[in-house]
């Protein structure tokens, strides 16, 4: 013990002037900050503390370490060591517990005015910071002593570092493409990467050093000998870590996270999950047939809202271009959120009973943003962009026709060819809902409705030629865009922006501050079901053709039901405590699902897991979602 | 000298890639002796003195230290062993009375008085750092440091290498003391034949990767002689001697021979028509220019 | 005084031997009077404290030296003290290794008397020359 203090104090004492150094600039540092008025010389000051900070330890720690045992190798004095009694191990101990102790000494002391005027960095960081150092220390140690030790060795083992590099950056790359990249600042993973790494070079150097004793070549032959095999099984696990982090599944995440997107028909569903539960807090977005449980995941920031084809068979999104090395970020991806005018493919996914299968195809146009609309072949979508809407080729990408067309809530395929958007344009100071059609082979646009609303209004739903909006606090409308007449109705509390649907029934079903109401076109009703106060009417869905589902959330309680009656006459049939309607909140961009479809029957419980309810009233767990 | 050996070097073999420096070399170290280790630059000697102290692992065979192999029991036979080295090897920021405090640590037996006045001796100013020290003065240094720690066997490589006659002779006689009253055993390697050659008891001689010689140097001065006789008729040879070198010059024959014996010189003379035969003994210089120097040594 | 020659074919420690032999003979080391310590002599001559120390066992049990212990060395008073039965058989020895040599080498009993006579002789008139 005494050799390993021995050696250790001897390497400290002889660079004591690296501490000395650091502590008179770091002295500096803190002197222009905290004695001279504010001005040129305290910025300087404070300028002065952060290039020391970055700058030093670092240099320090290369200069340390690739003298530690480098200056012995070169200038043949190792023997000096081992021609006494000491062993290896504590020639290794003392030598880099001196190195640590001048690293960490001159770290901290760069460290300390940026401590002591408030800017500091956090425990955590700090502890990271000096690992990291340690880690360059014994690099550099590692560097020095395969350079120096004359052998052809280091020409493979430069070799060998490229190839290492390569498949570091392989590695981060697959992991960041598909959406994980964040999970290695977010995890442990980087601080328990770079103790490993230094972990690894200090176990070499000691390898080294035993094996090698005092002659260089050997010693060199034994440190990349154990540096290489360390970085294989490295290398081999984080491989295997990557692996399972992107091998998440559905039942892992439990409980979807909103956007939860259902095809209007057949079984697709296009959910994320909660990253809480995911592997090292990565949860992909998965589109995944809700029958089979058979599903395909997506990377977050590679998918936004898709457009689906009425039969549910195909659909078609935006996918924003990503450098994939911007992407280890510590924020975990916002999926859905637009492309934000990058450069953007269209990515096209075939749905049916099986895995879903994704293509991306080449977008020509460069600002596409959003898809809104697919028609009932798959084989055109529209987008929108910045400057207004386009019309695109699926199979190609190409432009097919365009519109200056902007605030677009949600669009139609017509018959024949014409599109119906549902807007709310940015010109002149009126604000209004506006229902056009617009053909884009001749470019002819046809208002429909044109609706003045509040600045805060918000389209709840649309079936056919009726669509309903929200207007203001307490106000709703129903659109007739066939008779282009507007129904106002109000509520006497206030509703932002509530719940609506279009049975298919031609009834509309509303949320009305203390009631939901079923009424006719013309907005007489036919039906209501109270709604206690500080209660709020989560969503409306038609399970089965003609009744309605509400589901209701007491907030104060966190009491969750779904009231179920016959829309036509108001009478409960049942009452579903825990189930809430899923999928409805964004239903309103794309068509409603007919009644008794898989997305109609879609509910979720309390703790996020998605059922269907069959015919018989029995509750189906979605497959693959179950744990 | 008896005893045990201290030093038991087997069947060693070194070479570096391509090139064999040490092959099937085998000799031992007697305690209380002192070894000679001669050859000539490049002949293996640095190798040899470095698989013996552990620092080196041969390709083959192996040095047994104090009974135990040399490369496995380093760090436990170096506790009993003084090694001066060929380079100093100190570190240079460390002054002469840092060096003394952090070697005393690690020998049981460290005798700090006599290394201090062995650096009193030789003017080793103790706060000067290594690294500015003269030559002689750093052997100086390396020297108290390896006699300080009251070793068993003392390892000197080339130890006068760069000496002046002063420092050589300072450091003989340190040797001598040390010899004197400890009887240390002792492995030396070195140039300096005519100063090595009142002190050592055994010799080996390194050559061609192989030991040419192995014994004792009173053996080795009894067999190598130089022989001189007047003129004489045809025929002549210098049987039963084998020579090394011979010669004819005006005022006769000479030969240096390695196998002289009272014997052989009797059958000798009563062979030789002439009596004036002259037997002289050689220096050890002169016994290792024979066998290092001439192609065809004799073992 | 003592001079060892390294070129000399005989062993250094005989040479010392041999040397301080004469000196005691010729009456140069007086009896009595300390010789050099090991260590000392050792250092003059620049030679191996164990060549010194055999030829000074040697001289010691020769009964040429004497050690007292914790004193050193010393050149023995006067002639050794062996017994009168001792004395006689060191001498008998001697005379029979001298006899079997001279037979060896075929010399006659004549001759071989002339040779001891001559040795005795000629040590005799060195020490009355000097003393």
């Amino acid at each position: 013990m005494s050799a390993v203090l021995g050696i250790a104090r001897q390497e400290v004492s002889t660079r004591r002037f690296l501490l000395a150094a650091a502590a008179a600039l770091s002295l500096l540092a803190w002197a222009l900050r905290a004695l001279l008025p504010p001005g040129w010389s305290r910025e300087l000051g404070q300028s002065l503390a952060l290039v020391l900070f970055l700058a030093f330890p670092i240099a320090a720690a290369i200069a340390v370490g690739s003298s530690l045992v480098g200056r012995d190798l070169a200038e043949g004095r190792l023997s000096f060591y081992f021609s006494r009694p000491l062993s290896a191990g504590a020639l290794w101990a003392g030598k880099f517990l001196g190195g640590a102790i001048l690293v960490a000494g001159a770290f901290l002391c760069c460290y300390l005015p940026l401590a002591l005027s408030g800017d500091g960095i956090g425990r955590g960081a700090v502890g990271i910071w000096l690992l990291a150092l340690v880690g360059l220390m014994a690099f550099a140690h590692t560097i020095s002593s395969m350079y120096r030790s004359g052998s052809r060795l280091f020409a493979l083992d430069l070799g060998l570092g490229a190839v290492l590099a390569t498949v570091i950056v392989v590695q981060v790359r697959h992991l960041a493409i598909a959406g994980a990249g964040h999970v290695l600042l977010t995890t442990a993973a980087l601080p328990f990467d770079v103790a490993v790494a230094a972990a690894a070079l200090l176990a070499a150097a000691a390898a080294q050093l035993a094996y090698g004793r005092a002659d260089a070549r050997r010693g060199h032959v034994a440190l990349s000998a154990t540096v290489w095999t360390l970085a294989l099984v490295a290398v081999a696990a984080f491989a295997l870590w990557s692996r399972w982090v992107l091998g998440v599944t559905p039942a892992e995440v439990g409980g979807v996270r909103y956007p939860l997107l259902v095809a209007p028909s057949g079984s697709a569903l296009l959910f994320k999950g909660a990253p809480e539960r995911g592997r090292a807090g990565f949860s992909p977005v998965f589109l995944m047939d809700g029958e089979s449980g058979s599903y395909v995941p997506l990377a977050p920031e590679r998918v936004t809202f898709p457009a689906f084809t009425a039969d549910g068979s195909a659909a078609v999104w935006v996918a924003p271009a990503v450098s994939w090395w911007w992407y280890v970020a510590p924020e975990p991806a916002r999926p859905f959120s637009g492309a934000e005018a990058r450069p953007a493919a269209l990515a096209v996914a075939r749905l049916g009973h099986g895995t879903p299968v994704v293509e991306e195809r080449a977008l020509e146009p460069s600002d596409m943003e959003l898809a809104l609309a697919l028609d009932g072949d798959g084989q055109r979508v529209l987008l929108s962009g910045r400057a207004g809407v386009s019309l695109v080729d699926v199979a190609s990408g190409r432009r097919l026709a365009e519109a200056p067309l902007s605030n677009i809530w949600a669009a139609d395929f017509l018959p024949g060819g014409a599109v119906r958007l549902y807007q709310t344009p940015r010109d002149g100071s009126e604000h209004a809902f506006v229902v056009l059609d617009w053909t884009p082979k001749d470019g002819k646009r046809v208002e429909r409705a044109r609706v003045p609303v509040d600045p805060r209004v918000f389209l709840l739903a649309r079936r056919g030629d009726l669509a309903v909006v929200s207007n203001g606090m307490r106000g709703k409308a129903i659109i007739d865009t066939a008779r282009g007449a507007v129904q106002r109705l109000d509520s006497a509390t206030d509703d932002i922006p509530g719940a609506a649907l279009v049975l298919s029934t031609g009834l509309v079903a509303l949320s009305l501050g203390e009631e939901v109401r079923v009424v006719t076109r013309a907005g007489d009703a036919v039906a209501r079901l109270p709604v206690e106060p500080r209660t709020s009417v989560y969503g409306l869905s038609e399970p089965a053709p003609g009744e309605l589902a509400v589901g209701l959330w007491t907030l104060s309680s966190d009491r969750r039901r779904t009231v179920f009656l016959d829309a036509a006459t108001g009478v409960v049939r049942r009452v579903e405590e825990g189930l809430l309607p899923a999928g409805v909140r964004f239903g309103a961009m794309n068509s409603e699902p007919e009644p008794g479809s898989f997305a109609s029957r879609l509910f979720e419980e309390p703790s996020g897991d998605l059922v269907t309810l069959e015919p018989d009233g029995r509750k189906r767990r979605i497959a693959g979602l179950a744990r | 000298m008896s005893g045990e050996a201290v030093l038991s070097v087997e069947d060693l073999a070194v070479s570096y890639g391509p090139q064999t420096v040490l092959e099937g070399v085998s000799f031992q170290v007697p305690r209380g002796s002192v070894f000679a280790l001669l050859g000539r630059n490049g002949s293996g000697k640095s190798s040899l003195v470095r698989c013996a102290l552990g620092l080196q692992k041969p390709a083959r065979g192996g040095v047994r230290l104090f009974g135990e192999d040399a490369w496995a029991s380093r760090r436990r036979a170096m506790g009993r062993v003084g090694v001066v080295p060929e380079q100093p090897d100190a570190p240079p920021e460390l002054t002469a009375g840092e060096l003394l405090a952090f070697c005393a640590p690690f020998y049981p037996a460290w005798n700090d008085t006599s290394a201090r006045d062995r650096l009193e001796r030789y003017s080793v100013p103790p706060r000067v750092p290594f690294g500015r020290l003269s030559k002689g003065q750093k052997g100086a240094v390396m020297l108290a440091l390896a006699l300080a720690a009251s070793p068993e066997l003392l390892v000197l490589d080339d130890p006068t290498l760069g000496l002046d006659a002063v420092a050589r002779r300072a450091l003989y006689d340190e040797l001598i003391g040390e010899l004197a009253d400890r009887g240390t055993t002792t492995l030396v390697t070195t140039h300096d034949l005519d100063g090595i050659e009142p002190i050592a008891d055994r010799v080996a001689v390194l050559r061609g990767a192989r030991l040419v010689a192995n014994e004792t140097l009173d053996a080795l001065k009894a067999r190598f002689r130089r022989i001189r006789c007047g003129p004489s008729a045809a025929p002549f040879s210098w049987e039963p001697f084998e020579p090394i070198a011979a010669g004819e010059k005006d005022w006769g024959r000479e030969a240096v021979v390695g196998n002289f014996t009272e014997e052989r010189l009797g059958a000798f003379r009563a062979r030789t028509v002439s009596d004036d035969v002259e037997v002289g003994a050689l220096s050890l210089e002169e016994i290792f220019l024979s066998l290092a120097g001439t192609p065809g040594a004799l073992s | 005084m003592l001079r060892i020659d390294p070129r000399d074919a005989l062993p250094i420690w005989k040479q010392i031997e041999e040397g301080l032999r004469r000196l005691v003979g010729s009456g140069s080391l007086r009896p009595g009077r300390p010789v050099p310590s090991v260590r000392d002599l050792a250092r003059e001559l620049r030679v191996n404290p164990m060549t010194v120390s055999k030829a000074y066992q040697r001289l010691a049990d020769g009964g040429v030296l004497v050690v007292r212990r914790g004193e050193g060395t010393f050149v023995a008073e006067g002639p050794p003290q062996l017994t009168r039965a001792e004395r006689a058989r060191t001498m008998r020895e001697a005379a029979s290794r001298y006899v079997s040599l001279a037979a060896t080498l075929g010399v006659s009993r004549e001759e071989a008397a002339r040779e001891v006579a001559a040795a005795w002789d000629g040590p005799r008139r060195a020490r009355g020359e000097e003393s």
